[in-house]
């Protein structure tokens, strides 16, 4: 009994590690192939078995998660009872930093969720070491402050300033001065392509590769300025969202958008996708937040709301701040439907900037006109990290061999693609086949058939005589057969001036060339 | 209400932290595919870098042995013992090498015109010799490994029978496990040790007989090819020619394949080698396409799976892992069948390294860029020539045979003759 269990709670986490499904072996007729792809599909299950076993007996902590029983809601919780119930070391993840005079406070944590950098409005700068609770370094620029992001690690950080983008050192020497972003709104930063995507006060779209400092890519957005620009850590495609409700996905090798979703009613004012790369969260100031499959494009879910900045959590909790109230959705038992998890409301005159859960930790930073804030969001970290992905216990010497090999393994800008898993696939063939005049035909006796057939409106007071009906239907299939006559005539008319041109060119040449040009139809002199 | 399960996670954190800077880092896995993004977009860079890496450390040659004076003819390899090698020259002259040291070890002088054939008993103590002096000569191998000085007191010593016979000969092979060996001349000869006659001998046809080669499954089993285009297989023990297969040009060598006895591959004069299944001979299983100019010699790697092919020069590999070519320069070399590979001990994580990086490399092959980088040889340039030649020659045949069909009545031309069969004429009972 218990060993049918122990295999029925492996196989579903077999199907998380297996990357999607097999191949189909039956439609193959070479039997050598089938033979190769059979023995590759034995070792893909293999691995995915040991992955499931390994993740079962050896991940060492679960996640937590809030339960309420009987009628209690689990928003009902306050930060204050979260607190008596958990450990020592998980309060004191729990803090306020009051800066009341640096202006609203934006926020981000380094991918291993040890180190966080600050930026006030007004101009001030600090990076925090979150296990020690200690300052790293703290610094004044003096001017203002738009955003600030920590490149591939916590050794480096860009901020967003007045007039240009800043690169800092975690010693707050400034290393560089890129002037070609102009007065960025929003960075964002490509961890696998090494890539710094900005959006300045005219709607540019800049990509610049900070392993080289060559700027990648540069172009206008042609939505007008924009402030909201999120990554989408599963492809690295970059968002932007615009005025009109509008928003669009760039990669850095295009000049035209992607993908250009029109979303909202008006301004879209936040946007964020969640770690699996299906899921993007969206709310403009038609008081809407939208849960979209990104699959299809199409919403999963509306939320009634404002939302100025949107976050979604390693595990999938969507956290929402407007004012200074802070929501957090979560979806239950894998439902699609996210509803109301935990709610925070903070003191009533801080206005939120920025709320951003942090990796490996059930913590949500708030960043705010009054300063910083961390609350405890039980359930929304990853218990267990990946030492080689992102280590919060890091050594100087691991930090280094990390930086070495993520160097190594840098993508080309190139290899930004809508679907990642694309790469090493069969290409389909694009090419456009012309339908033979049989398929032509066809497809025009059914057009006619089709308009024919079609509904017959009936009109009342005498205005459906019949020979009035027999008009219509007869207009009817000559609209049908429209089109097909156009097409004909179009290609006519391209063979007849390719006859034209030869005749032409056959006149001009010498009286004694003449008799030598070829008379057959499409052959080019 | 209940709360999260975060206290265990904080006797984890302490455990973190205490860890003292000579302590081992303690490194934990989390296999979730949803930590780890565009794993397809960083395997095609790491596949990448490895096939540059493959290029950038690729160097094949090691080293060359020389001491013969004139061009070599032929070279054999001793099955019990490795490290030694015999090789044959124009002049009469057959060496025994070690090629750890690169060093002749000793010298056997005796014939008195090209020494054609060399071949190893199973038990590697007897040499057998074979050349166009008629003669067939037996050799003792010296058992102790180290290094001796050439010493012609000791020669007669070696030698240890000598037979003449009436015509010139060609290849000599020995059984792989037996005591006898066959020789190809005007006829196929096989002898035993002790005779000084052959104890059966072959013909069919009246060509000579250019190579003949035992098969290593079957002691019974050889495959010899002629001059007049075409490849016989024998079996002893019904002391009649067994199959022939009649090709449209000669083949010069023929190598069984070690692993799967069945099969064997024919080095051929119109520059490619074609491998058969000893079973069914009318179509090739495999046609082997690269050279510019006839092949000359082949031979099978130890574990079947590769084999090393030279044309106007003789080559073989002792082992998988080395080919030793010797040509008419009158110098043997020795190369690394894989050019990067490296040589010596490899540590544990080095060679796990290895195998990874030959495992991404194989999943993306078949992608342009690194297709391309894989595919690329730096020839010399008349052989790159000579290449690009004979391609535009095919494809213009190709092209030629194409329009041919097209153009005539449908069913009138003969159906399409695949590559394998191509090549082959007719085969004979």
């Amino acid at each position: 009994m218990e060993i049918q269990d122990i295999s029925d709670d492996i196989d579903v986490k077999v199907k998380k590690y297996q990357r999607g499904e097999g191949a189909d072996l039956e439609a193959l007729k070479d039997k050598k192939l089938k033979g190769q792809l059979a023995n590759r599909e034995e070792l893909y299950k293999k691995s995915a078995n040991a992955a499931a076993k390994a993740e079962k007996w050896l991940m060492q902590t679960e996640a937590g998660r809030l339960e309420s029983e009987g009628f209690e809601k689990t928003w009902r919780f306050s930060q204050q009872s979260i607190a008596q119930e958990v450990d020592v070391s998980s309060r004191k993840n729990q803090f306020d930093l009051v800066l009341p005079d640096l202006g609203p406070y934006t926020i981000d944590y380094t991918s291993s969720g040890r180190y966080m950098v600050t930026a006030g409005r007004k101009g001030h700068l600090a990076i925090m070491d979150l296990h020690t609770m200690k300052p790293v370094k703290d610094f004044q620029v003096r001017e203002t402050v738009r955003d600030v992001v920590f490149l591939h690690n916590e050794t480096f950080f860009a901020a967003a300033q007045k007039k240009y983008t800043y690169i800092y050192n975690n010693a707050g020497t400034e290393l560089h001065c890129l002037k070609e972003h102009g007065a960025v709104l929003k960075l964002q930063f490509l961890k696998n392509h090494f890539l710094l995507s900005s959006i300045n006060k005219f709607g540019h779209l800049h990509y610049q590769d900070i392993t080289t400092g060559q700027m990648v890519g540069n172009y206008r957005s042609g939505l007008g300025r924009s402030d909201v620009l999120q990554v989408n850590p599963y492809n690295s495609v970059v968002a932007s969202g615009h005025s009109g409700g509008t928003i669009s996905m760039w990669k850095p090798t295009s000049a035209a958008p992607l993908v250009k979703m029109l979303c909202h009613h008006g301004p879209v004012t936040a946007i964020a996708f969640h770690p699996n790369g299906h899921l993007m969260a969206t709310a403009g100031m038609d008081k809407k937040l939208k849960i979209w499959d990104l699959r299809k494009y199409e919403v999963l879910q509306t939320l009634p709301g404002h939302a100025k900045s949107l976050d979604f959590s390693q595990k999938g909790l969507l956290a929402s701040s407007t004012g200074s109230f802070v929501q957090i959705l979560a979806n239950s038992s894998d439902s699609q439907n996210y509803d109301r998890y935990m709610i925070h409301t903070m003191v009533k005159g801080y206005q939120i900037q920025k709320c951003l859960f942090r990796p490996y930790e059930d913590v949500l930073g708030i960043g705010h006109s009054m300063g910083l804030s961390s609350i405890l969001v039980p359930g929304s970290g990853e218990p267990n990290f990946d030492s080689w992905v992102a280590n919060p216990f890091e050594t100087l010497k691991q930090r280094r061999e990390k930086e070495v090999r993520l160097l190594l393994d840098k993508l080309p800008p190139e290899s930004i693609i809508m679907d990642p898993t694309k790469i090493g696939t069969l290409r389909t063939s694009n090419k456009i086949q012309k339908a033979t005049k049989e398929e032509k035909e066809a497809e025009k006796a059914a057009a006619i058939a089709a308009a024919k057939s079609g509904p017959q409106k009936k009109k009342t007071k005498g205005r459906s005589k019949p020979s009035k009906v027999a008009k219509k239907k007869q207009e009817g299939v000559e609209k049908a057969k429209r089109p097909f006559a156009e097409e004909n005539k179009h290609a006519e008319m391209v063979v007849s001036k390719k006859k034209q041109k030869r005749i032409t060119e056959a006149n001009e040449l010498p009286k004694s060339l003449q008799p030598f040009v070829s008379r057959k139809a499409g052959v080019d002199i | 209400m209940k709360g999260g399960g975060l206290s265990i996670k904080q006797r984890w954190r302490l455990l973190w932290i205490k860890q003292n800077w000579w302590r081992e880092v303690r490194v934990s896995r989390n296999y979730d595919p949803n930590l780890r993004t565009q794993e397809k977009a960083v395997e095609y860079v790491r596949a990448l870098n490895a096939a540059k890496l493959d290029k950038v450390f690729a160097r094949p040659f090691i080293g060359a042995m020389d001491g013969h004076i004139d061009a070599i003819s032929c070279m054999a390899k001793n099955p019990s013992r490795l490290k030694g090698l015999f090789s044959g020259s124009m002049d009469g002259d057959i060496r025994l090498w070690d090629i750890a040291s690169r060093k002749t070890v000793c010298q056997y002088p005796g014939h008195q015109g090209a020494v054609r054939g060399l071949t190893v008993s199973t038990d590697g103590r007897i040499l057998v010799s074979c050349g166009s002096d008629c003669t067939v000569k037996q050799w003792r191998v010296p058992l102790a490994s180290g290094i001796e000085s050439n010493d012609s007191s000791d020669s007669s010593d070696k030698l240890l029978a000598s037979y003449v016979w009436k015509n010139a000969f060609w290849a000599v092979d020995h059984q792989w496990e037996g005591d006898l060996f066959a020789t190809a001349g005007a006829q196929v000869d096989i002898w035993d040790h002790n005779r000084s006659v052959p104890v059966n001998s072959f013909e069919w046809g009246n060509d000579t007989v250019i190579s003949v080669r035992f098969n290593p499954g079957e002691p019974n089993i050889l495959a010899t090819s002629g001059s007049d285009r075409s490849i016989t297989l024998y079996d002893l023990r019904t002391s009649s020619p067994a199959r022939k297969l009649i090709m449209r040009t000669k083949t010069n060598s023929i190598a069984w394949n070690p692993m799967e006895p069945m099969n064997f591959t024919a080095a051929n004069e119109n520059c490619n080698c074609y491998s058969f299944d000893a079973r069914k001979l009318e179509e090739a299983k495999c046609v082997h396409k690269d050279h510019v100019s006839a092949v000359l010699d082949i031979d099978y790697s130890p574990t079947g799976r590769e084999f090393v092919t030279g044309s106007y020069d003789r080559t073989f590999s002792c082992d998988a892992s080395y080919v030793i070519s010797g040509s008419d320069d009158t110098n043997l070399r020795l190369w690394k069948a894989k050019a990067s590979e490296q040589l010596g001990v490899i540590l544990p994580r080095e060679r796990k390294k290895h195998e990874y990086m030959e495992a991404v490399k194989n999943r993306y092959k078949h992608l342009p860029e690194v297709k391309r980088i894989l595919r690329h040889r730096h020839l010399p340039k008349p052989i790159y020539k000579a290449g690009l030649l004979r391609r535009t020659m095919a494809d213009a045949e190709k092209r030629k045979e194409d329009r041919r069909r097209a153009h005539s009545a449908p069913g009138s031309l003969m159906p399409h003759k695949s590559v394998r069969k191509n090549r082959i004429i007719q085969e004979i009972e």
